[in-house]
């Protein structure tokens, strides 16, 4: 009986694309203090590869070596959207997530960070109309060998149920 | 107590809020308790701090007040202000008071000043090599107790900490005395599996002419005096019409430090990391103490009879991931070596050496729904007789049985010896893993040990005909409990 009542709980089901659409998605770690930046740890494009697919969306991550260069010169999350968009083989959609991590305390025997995220979605149909959210997430972790990136990879759950729903919001306004 | 935390808080401008940040920890509990009991399995964390810890809650605000730049190695600042204490209403007996929270640390940093890639840290200290999470405690860790100027530089694989103060208001509190204290870390990192630290503190007291609060020690006074509070009544008898109730105490300068040693490694196959910190102190020398005799009060001073006392602590913990996403283990055993050079006569805190293993699993039947077993062993020793009653009726017992009213021993054994079994239901909604938190948590916790009634309890021991309560002899001790712990 219970576990008919279960049932009736209404599931949110993510928006769907019509058609599959590609989608160039670029993952990137800022680091403080520093001018280069870094590719994100793995967990992070799983999640973002699970949010993107269950909304009929084909992600296409861009190698860090593509980018590294260009955006170690492009310090601002347009200035990055914009070389996104004016490669030559780029798709109509366009994924920037930016994320850094800094050590906040050692607090109750964790070491806890503060993980940044910035997403900004972008697509040709409307230029200069991109959706942008910034985050932050809380981490801890056990050890002080763990540093920026383990701290990025335990946010990951959060980026891809963030990056979720921004691009619900994205695919109901279309 | 709280006020400073709480009107830094209100004084912030709107624009400043915006660049705070808050981060805490909280755990809470109930444990009915229908043994007696105050609600804690045992009596300390050497039996792990699962069930034997009580409420807790810490609160930490950062301010950035030049917020640190990604991109760039520009000057950056910030606030903290860290407000701590163990009451929650309806938890314990404290109610919730704020007066049991503690203001515990506020330190500014900053980095890219000066120095590129130094960062400043001036107020409360720290530097630590991690933490044993089975038992709650740092064994590697120095500058806690300090108040001054830390410099670290963080590399990829070499950490350095230096730091300097006073810690005279935390060794002595009211009756403060300045503590010159100097310590500091290096950490050196061996790629991915391998770390090695080593640290120390040290503590200067000095001689302060004149102060009352100086280290001074008293002539005369022996230990076993000392111990059962006669100093005034021996000096009265044996100097009859003396112009003083005690002698003038002669003074002392007080010196102190510890060593810190840490190796860790893992990230091979199953084995996620291990702990290994090893920890040697010598510790402060305390001021004084009180007696009474004949309606006179004086205060006595101890410094040549606690300057020979040192703690040796060995600490480990093992973390395997056994079978990823479904089972994870976590192994801790604690060695202690309490010496007292100055007491040969008395069982106490600081003439005792006590061992224990930990071990703790945890089933992920689910993301989130986990079953936690964990199971700990301990034996602990008096190095200077019998401290532990065994019995009801050891109160009338010593040495071989035999009673001694001016002995200086406790109880009826020199050894105790505690199992406890801990296990239950863990609601963990972030996923699989022992320390991710919150957890919410259905456990029962059983214990055996071998002194009666080892546990915080309301009963009353003597075995005076007037007592209408009576004596239990009782060696296990069941809870049950229901609790969260959250880390923010």
């Amino acid at each position: 009986m219970v576990l008919m009542l279960f049932a009736c709980i209404p599931h949110l089901l993510p928006q769907q694309a019509e058609v599959q659409l590609p989608v160039d998605v670029a993952v990137v770690t800022d680091q403080l203090d520093q001018r280069a930046v870094l590719g994100a740890p793995a967990a992070v494009q799983t999640v973002l590869t699970d949010a993107l697919e269950r909304r009929n969306l084909k992600p296409q991550f861009l190698a860090p070596e593509v980018w590294l260069q260009p955006f170690t010169a492009a310090r601002s999350s347009g200035q990055r959207l914009r070389w996104m968009f004016g490669r030559a083989e780029g798709s109509d959609m366009q994924l920037l997530v930016e994320t850094s991590a800094s050590f906040y305390s050692f607090i109750g025997g964790r070491y806890r960070w503060t993980v940044t995220v910035i997403l900004t979605l972008s697509s040709k149909e409307s230029p200069g109309d991109e959706q942008q959210e910034r985050f932050e997430v809380p981490i801890f972790l056990d050890h002080d060998h763990e540093r920026e990136a383990e701290a990025i990879a335990e946010a990951a759950p959060f980026i891809g149920q963030r990056a979720g729903g921004m691009l619900d919001v994205w695919l109901g306004g279309r | 107590m709280i006020g400073p935390g709480l009107a830094l808080l209100l004084a912030l401008t709107t624009e400043a809020r915006a660049q705070a940040q808050l981060g805490g920890y909280f755990r809470v509990q109930t444990r009915p308790d229908f043994a007696g009991g105050d609600g804690r399995l045992g009596y300390w964390n050497l039996y792990g701090r699962l069930l034997n810890e009580g409420p807790y809650g810490a609160l930490e605000l950062k301010l950035d007040l030049l917020k640190r730049q990604v991109g760039a190695p520009v000057p950056w600042t910030d606030l903290h202000v860290k407000i701590e204490g163990g009451s929650i209403a309806g938890a314990d007996s404290g109610g919730g008071s704020l007066g049991l929270f503690r203001l515990s640390q506020v330190y500014a940093q900053a980095g890219n000043v000066l120095i590129p890639g130094v960062v400043w840290r001036v107020g409360s200290l720290e530097s630590t090599f991690g933490d044993l999470g089975l038992y709650d405690m740092r064994p590697g860790q120095v500058l806690l107790d300090t108040i001054g100027l830390q410099a670290t530089i963080p590399t990829p694989a070499v950490d350095v900490s230096v730091g300097f103060g006073d810690a005279g208001y935390a060794l002595r509190g009211s009756r403060y005395n300045t503590v010159l204290t100097a310590g500091g870390t290096v950490r050196v990192r061996a790629g991915r599996h391998l770390e090695i630290g080593a640290g120390g503190q040290g503590y200067i007291e000095p001689s302060v002419e004149g102060s009352r609060y100086a280290p001074y020690q008293t002539p005369g006074l022996s230990y076993e005096e000392y111990w059962r509070g006669e100093f005034l009544l021996n000096y009265a008898e044996e100097n009859p019409g003396a112009d003083q109730d005690a002698p003038p105490p002669e003074a002392r300068a007080s010196q102190s430090g510890k060593v810190i040693g840490y190796l860790g490694f893992g990230d091979l196959g199953p084995l996620r990391w291990n702990n290994l910190f090893v920890s040697w102190q010598k510790l402060h020398p305390q001021d004084l103490y009180s007696e009474t005799y004949n309606s006179v009060s004086a205060d006595l001073y101890i410094h040549d009879l606690t300057d020979e006392r040192t703690v040796l602590t060995v600490g480990d913990e093992l973390q395997l991931r056994l079978i990823p996403q479904r089972l994870d283990l976590v192994l801790g055993g604690l060695y202690g070596l309490h010496r007292d050079g100055d007491n040969a006569i008395a069982p106490s805190d600081d003439a005792r050496r006590y061992w224990s293993v930990i071990g703790r699993g945890q089933v992920y039947l689910t993301p989130s729904l986990h079953v936690l077993l964990e199971s700990s062993y301990a034996e602990e020793f008096s190095t200077n007789g019998d401290r532990y009653r065994d019995h009801a009726d050891s109160i009338f017992t010593g040495t071989d049985g035999v009673q001694d009213e001016r002995g200086l021993e406790y109880g009826d054994s020199d050894a105790r010896t505690t199992l406890q079994v801990k296990g239950g239901f863990v609601l963990n909604p972030l996923g699989p893993g022992i320390y991710t938190r919150p957890s919410l948590r259905v456990l029962y916790g059983g214990q055996y040990s071998s002194q009666n009634n080892a546990f915080g309890n309301s009963f009353v021991e003597t075995l005076d005909q007037y007592n209408t309560f009576g004596n239990v002899e009782r060696h296990w001790h069941h809870l049950l409990a229901l609790e969260t712990e959250v880390w923010f």
